[in-house]
């Protein structure tokens, strides 16, 4: 009897066993998971920036998949390596896309990566989220720019400095990196400041190769140029270089008060791994800090950190977020939400619906231009912290629109930039 | 506990006004309640506030009036006014220190400790844009007092920025009593640039012989508009007059330039010196070129950065500076051990095949800056010690950054000690004896294997003496290496391979001729007339400054 029992239970165990996979497996079959893919360096030189980027956007992936995924379907990211080399970019591209076949794809920190991938995204009808501010004067319908355009970020940072409050500075010393990013945000940057009628004289436009560490001759001569304490620096140094240019700054007798620097290319992520005792006081213009005192934001912030602890990634607690990590983590809400919008997950059907698309960010509100594929964005003024945050000195009054191709360099008048209407203003 | 003291020190360092405070903060306490009627609602009695205080002169309110005018001031609920100063770091948390708003002096807690906050409360006073101008003004007037030595100077070069005629009379009063120090040229300065625009025409003509003595940069651009002035208005013997100052403040601005440049040129050039001196000696001594110099390099960088980490953690923070006297000996010994074992497992087995040691050193140099990113991450920086922050001013407007200083004049004695070693002991006797003969020597009974190991230690060491110091102006990350190696490929290519008088002066040379190229040039277009430059010269002396001669140079 005992072994009838026995004999028994088995047979019940396998049933139920056997009930269970095909549950499982008619369940896989209803809504098998979406692909979509990754494409951030996270070995090589950009590895430092982009790293942090690829956890954003995993980070989302996973909110979307704890309350459901996207139409039923959970995300399922496919990462890859282009190991900060831009032939690799525009490979790995094509492999997500045609063989890996992803909805969409989030990728790219440096313009000329961008640049390697846009032939291949816009032959094979990809979709791309960008979500770095950069030079502007491209537009490709396959990709989707969520991080500011120069009118957003280059020209409000040099119309603070000439104001009242930024010290109405009349002297611009533009500093940068030598590659395009730098070359172009300075070519607009002049056309601008030549525009409201800044001498010729009184613009200074320099430029140090990748990696430049010996600043001593470029501060000596900045600070002859600001001996009157009417100028400012404003720069695009890139990277690394920027630790020995902050240090020389300090080291011969240049301080905030006396000539600021302004730096497009310095977020919390970068200060992160510099002594910041020699920045603080200086400046910087971005559309979001991790310093923004919202409820959505504490808790955006809050999430990173944790996510970080969670993983296990370097850092952890110590992790910040900054205007790129914010960028890329609202594209694929965005993207989540398009797809929402059109039914579909078809780049044919989803670009149309994130045109003009409204939604919230751990910022605030933003929105998609309709039609040249940027983000409308507010604008901040920070300065820099002891702590390695960004107080916020001077913001925009509302979203102000981008402006992909910027009219200081077609030379033509056109009216400024239009700002929102509405005063978003959440304290 | 730790922390808590560095939060303090921290504390001392940015509040330098803490330090001043004993003996500038008499308030008297009828200017404390004009102050009361300025951060108060009574728009009348506020102007009237603005006048008196403005009258009194009283620097040390300037604290008080900054911080009401960036929203950090207080008022406790015992009616005591405190001003939060700049967060720093306590215990992990970013917190203002929170200082007595009269005596600067930071409040204490029930136990003793100083007080801080997290962050600002809704109680905190903060002036509305009606006042912005009004709080300018006055804080522009009572800096020429201020406490702080800087904030004053800068406050008075500021008044003669603005031509401020108002300040005229206070400045020159302040020159009276205090006729002598670096204080005293600020002011001399400052009042003879107000003069030169506003004065009558005798004051003008003493203003131009004064800045004409001083020579400052400031002073030479007022000179210039001056001058465009007395020329439209006909005053031709106040035109000459600038026209000479104008002439001898431009070369006084010259030979400025001229000592910045080369004292640039210097600080680089010792650098590169002392880098190339290693690359030099091993490969004079062992025909290996060492590709993995530059990470030898990285490693004393992260030894020093290493020995920070460890006083930071575990020994008190005021003595925080001493790390850097224990840095560079460690570097030294720990980057020498790094290149010993080297040698010991990789190079020995291939001397004589130069395509193959460089091969193998590549690979070590790969592993090393793996290594590196593997145990410290990226980019990251070292705190230089507070004596080598900062800047020396030898003359207006002429700064040395002690820590260019620092490696000026460290690089020299290493100079020095090398070329001691090299020429004048018995082991840079052996040294020279396998250089030049490797069978001969070894036949005298020289141990060349062991000169071998301990040369190509000593050079690696040196490359980490080098790796020790460059963070104090340059960053700090598993890749530093490579962008000097280049260059001190360059030095001892163009000094004259295994030649310790030719790696000294291409070093020097290479410094100076950068230094002195990017100032016409950007730094782009330097470093290629740089390189261009060289490969000419390599043109003309294919061995470099200072060739082997005799049977020697047939190798």
């Amino acid at each position: 009897m005992f072994k009838h029992l026995k004999r028994w239970r088995v047979a019940l165990s396998l049933a139920t066993l056997a009930l269970l996979a095909f549950a499982a497996a008619s369940c896989t079959k209803e809504a098998e998971p979406v692909k979509i893919g990754i494409l951030h360096s996270l070995t090589g030189t950009m590895a430092i920036s982009e790293t942090s980027l690829r956890d954003a956007v995993l980070m989302a992936v996973d909110e979307i998949n704890a309350k459901g995924g996207v139409l039923g379907r959970k995300i399922e990211p496919v990462i890859v390596d282009p190991a900060s080399n831009w032939d690799l970019f525009a490979e790995k591209a094509k492999q997500l896309i045609s063989q890996d076949k992803v909805s969409v794809v989030f990728g790219c920190w440096t313009s000329v990566s961008r640049k390697s991938v846009l032939p291949v995204f816009e032959s094979l009808k990809g979709l791309l989220f960008y979500p770095v501010q950069y030079e502007g004067e491209e537009q490709s319908p396959q990709i989707f720019y969520t991080g500011a355009t120069p009118n957003q970020q280059l020209i409000p940072a040099a119309e603070f400095m000439m104001s009242k409050e930024g010290g109405t500075k009349k002297k611009f010393y533009l500093l940068g990196t030598d590659y395009v990013f730098p070359r172009t945000a300075n070519k607009i940057l002049k056309a601008y400041l030549l525009s409201v009628g800044v001498p010729e004289k009184d613009i200074v436009e320099e430029y140090t190769p990748f990696g430049h560490a010996d600043y001593q001759t470029i501060v000596g001569k900045i600070k002859e140029f600001g001996k009157a304490g009417d100028a400012a620096v404003l720069s695009t140094i890139n990277g690394d270089s920027n630790v020995p240019f902050y240090k020389e700054f300090a080291n011969q007798g240049l301080t905030a008060d006396k000539i600021p620097i302004m730096a497009f290319s310095v977020a919390e992520d970068e200060l992160r791994s510099m002594e910041t005792e020699h920045l603080v006081g200086h400046l910087a213009a971005w559309n979001y800090y991790q310093s923004i005192d919202t409820p959505e934001n504490k808790a955006f912030v809050e999430a990173f950190k944790k996510y970080a602890v969670a993983k296990g990634l370097p850092g952890g607690t110590n992790r910040v977020t900054d205007d790129p990590i914010e960028a890329a983590y609202f594209g694929v809400y965005v993207w989540k939400a398009a797809v929402e919008k059109a039914n579909s997950f078809d780049v044919d059907k989803v670009v149309p619906s994130v045109l003009g698309l409204e939604f919230d960010a751990p910022g605030g509100k933003k929105k998609m231009h309709p039609e040249n594929h940027h983000t409308f964005k507010p604008v901040y003024i920070g300065k820099i912290r002891a702590d390695g945050q960004f107080d916020v000195i001077s913001k925009s009054a509302g979203l102000v629109e981008p402006e992909a191709f910027s009219h200081y360099l077609k030379g033509e008048k056109k009216e400024e930039p239009k700002v929102t209407e509405k005063k978003e203003e959440k304290k | 506990m730790i922390r808590t003291v560095a939060a303090t020190l921290a504390l001392l360092l940015l509040a330098p006004a803490v330090m001043f405070a004993q003996t500038a903060a008499s308030i008297p306490p009828e200017l404390k309640q004009q102050f009361e009627f300025i951060i108060g609602k009574d728009t009348e009695a506020r102007a009237a506030a603005y006048s008196s205080l403005e009258k009194s002169g009283n620097g040390a309110l300037v604290p008080a009036l900054e911080a009401f005018r960036s929203g950090l001031l207080e008022r406790r609920t015992d009616g005591r006014l405190v001003i939060y100063l700049p967060r720093v770091d306590v215990n992990g948390q970013s917190m203002f220190p929170v200082v007595d708003a009269w005596t600067l002096e930071p409040l204490k807690q029930a136990d003793g400790s100083s007080l801080y906050a997290a962050g600002l409360g809704s109680s905190m006073l903060k002036s509305d844009s009606s006042q912005a101008d009004g709080l300018a003004r006055l804080i522009a007037v009572l800096s020429i007092h201020h406490p702080n030595a800087d904030k004053r100077r800068d406050a008075i070069v500021e008044a003669a920025n603005r031509v401020d005629t108002a300040l005229l009379p206070d400045l020159q009063a302040q020159l009276q009593t205090e006729p002598a120090g670096e204080m005293a040229t600020t002011l001399r300065e400052s009042v003879a640039r107000i003069q030169l625009s506003s004065g009558t025409p005798d004051e003008r003509l003493a203003a131009v012989q004064t800045l004409e003595k001083l020579g400052t940069s400031r002073a030479l651009a007022d000179l210039r508009t001056a001058l465009d002035k007395a020329r439209a208005d006909g005053n031709t013997q106040l035109a000459g007059a600038i026209d000479g100052a104008l002439s001898t403040v431009e070369s006084y601005q010259w030979k400025v330039r001229i000592v910045h440049h080369t004292f640039a040129g210097l600080s680089l050039g010792s650098i590169l010196v002392l880098l190339a001196l290693g690359l030099s000696i091993i490969f004079g001594l062992m025909r290996v070129i060492n590709l993995a110099h530059g990470e030898f390099m990285m490693v004393g960088a992260y030894t020093a950065f290493v020995v920070a980490e460890f006083f930071k953690a575990y020994i008190p923070a005021s003595y925080f500076d001493y790390y850097f006297v224990l840095a560079l000996p460690l570097a030294f010994l720990v980057t020498g051990l790094v290149g010993m074992l080297c040698e010991f497992a990789v190079i020995r087995h291939l001397y004589g095949r130069p395509i193959e040691t460089l091969l193998a050193t590549w690979g070590i140099s790969l592993l090393l800056i793996q290594t590196a990113r593997l145990i410290f991450g990226d980019t990251t920086s070292l705190t230089p010690p507070s004596w080598l922050q900062g800047g020396w001013e030898v003359a207006p407007d002429l700064v040395f950054p002690l820590n260019r200083v620092f490696i000026i004049v460290f690089c020299g004695a290493c100079i020095i000690a090398v070329y001691y070693l090299v020429q004048r002991t018995h082991f840079g006797l052996l040294l020279r004896a396998t250089t030049q003969d490797r069978p001969i020597a070894a036949a005298l009974g020289v141990p060349t294997r062991w000169i071998d190991g301990l040369t190509f230690g000593f050079g690696a060491g040196l490359a980490g003496l080098a790796g020790a110091i460059v963070p104090l102006f340059d960053k700090l990350n598993p890749n530093m290496g490579q962008s000097y190696v280049v260059d001190s490929f360059m030095v001892v290519v163009v000094g004259g391979v295994g030649k310790l008088a030719g790696a000294i002066t291409a070093g020097g040379a290479l410094g100076f001729l950068t230094k002195y190229i990017e100032p016409f040039l950007e730094a782009v277009y330097g470093k290629l007339a740089v390189l261009g430059l060289i490969i000419l010269f390599l043109q003309w002396r294919p061995s470099g400054l200072f060739p082997h001669r005799g049977r020697l140079a047939e190798d």
